[in-house]
């Protein structure tokens, strides 16, 4: 299974390669259990910085397509096929949308949603 | 048969085949290349000119040339007796001459590093492609080989304890060699990895074309391996026969075997003809 990423896309690399590897997934291309390249070798066949490819394969382990099993390298997660199904992305614009029409329900300001929404974020991510 | 005879008649080997046969497959591989492939139909194979093709290939020519001659030099003064001493001729005057002898490879070498650097810089494609399949190295190479590495070194390693009845002291020859052998192991290692995971320098070639150049750089690694192995455990049993005079036609041959293993591996498995040139054409 080849995967080719365009180095003069709009699309960020990692994204590029975070939807190659779901589409090679769900395409069947490759199975849950097959073993992925290291980071390094990675990021060298596609000329990439090694931080670009280790952020798709955290994205990627984040959503549980793929799994790191230490020393042993990287595999394709057994439940990979229903999970790449799983759009984080899509799930959080429907949530905000739902809270944010609430809050404009009941009257409050966007710039004070904005204010709230990044002093909520700061407390949770403790910036 | 004197051992000096024998040294001349094994050095004589040791000019032809490295100052002149060897360089001569490489000279025609590479006027095949310039013939079949040139620049008005392959131009990415030529980065910078086929002139510095023709050039470098002119210089590869002359310094074997020199080399050859100075190997013919060196063999009438051993035959007239300058260079050679009481001892006989020196072990290391085989070593020098082969690291002279080894100056035009690095050249090509360096010539090769440079024009992939440059292929590189001016390759045009915006899409870069990459097989989703670890790179290992029981993928390229069976594990009898790697074996035989092993067993090799513990025969060695077997045979000078033999030689020093079992009894391991600080100024063990086998223990040093042992050290220098593991150095040399950890350096082949190393070097497979950075061949299997690194990166391709040739930004044209295929992931298979790669495969198969990488395996069979391992392979030679193998064999040179075992052949350092072979060559230290005989330098011990002349060590302790006190046979030292025919060291100098030791070390010849087995630095004649090294090349055979390396380049006469590489032009003999992967011949020009098989090699896919269409990846250098012109969109």
């Amino acid at each position: 299974m080849e995967i080719i990423i365009d180095i003069e896309s709009a699309t960020p690399l990692f994204s590029q390669l975070v939807m190659q590897i779901k589409q090679a997934v769900e395409g069947g291309h490759i199975e849950p259990g097959d073993p992925l390249p290291s980071i390094r070798q990675l990021a060298n066949d596609l000329d990439m910085n090694n931080k670009t490819v280790a952020k798709a394969y955290r994205l990627l382990e984040r959503d549980s397509v793929i799994q790191t099993k230490g020393y042993r390298g990287t595999f394709i997660h057994p439940d990979a096929k229903s999970n790449c199904k799983v759009d984080l992305n899509a799930w959080v614009h429907k949530e905000l949308t739902q809270t944010i029409r609430s809050f404009k329900a009941a009257g409050v300001t966007d710039s004070e949603i904005r204010i709230a929404f990044a002093d909520v974020l700061n407390q949770i991510t403790g910036a | 048969m004197t051992e000096l005879t024998l040294f001349m008649v094994v050095f004589s080997l040791q000019i032809i085949l490295l100052s002149a046969y060897f360089p001569s497959r490489i000279l025609a591989r590479a006027r095949y290349i310039h013939q079949n492939y040139p620049a008005s139909t392959h131009p990415r194979l030529y980065p910078q000119s086929p002139k510095a093709f023709s050039r470098t290939m002119t210089l590869y020519f002359w310094v074997n040339a020199a080399n050859f001659v100075l190997g013919w030099v060196i063999l009438y003064f051993i035959y007239t007796g300058d260079l050679v001493g009481a001892k006989g001729v020196h072990p290391m005057l085989p070593w020098g001459y082969f690291m002279l002898q080894m100056i035009p490879s690095q050249l090509l070498e360096w010539f090769g590093f440079r024009m992939t650097k440059l292929m590189k810089q001016q390759d045009p494609r915006t899409f870069k492609s990459a097989q989703l399949k670890p790179r290992r190295l029981i993928d390229h190479v069976s594990p009898m080989l790697l074996a035989a590495v092993v067993l090799s070194f513990v025969g060695f390693v077997f045979l000078g304890l033999f030689l020093e009845d079992f009894e391991i002291t600080s100024n063990s020859k086998t223990l040093f060699m042992s050290g220098i052998m593991l150095l040399g192991f950890t350096f082949f290692l190393l070097l497979s990895q950075w061949l299997i995971k690194g990166k391709n320098k040739d930004p044209y070639q295929t992931a298979d074309a790669r495969q198969k150049n990488v395996q069979l750089v391992i392979h030679s690694f193998c064999y040179t391996l075992i052949a350092c192995c072979v060559f230290m455990a005989l330098t011990l049993l002349v060590d302790a026969y006190e046979l030292k005079t025919v060291m100098p036609i030791m070390m010849s041959l087995f630095l004649q075997l090294l090349v055979i293993i390396s380049m006469g591996l590489m032009l003999n498995k992967c011949r020009v003809e098989n090699i896919d040139f269409d990846v250098y054409r012109a969109d």
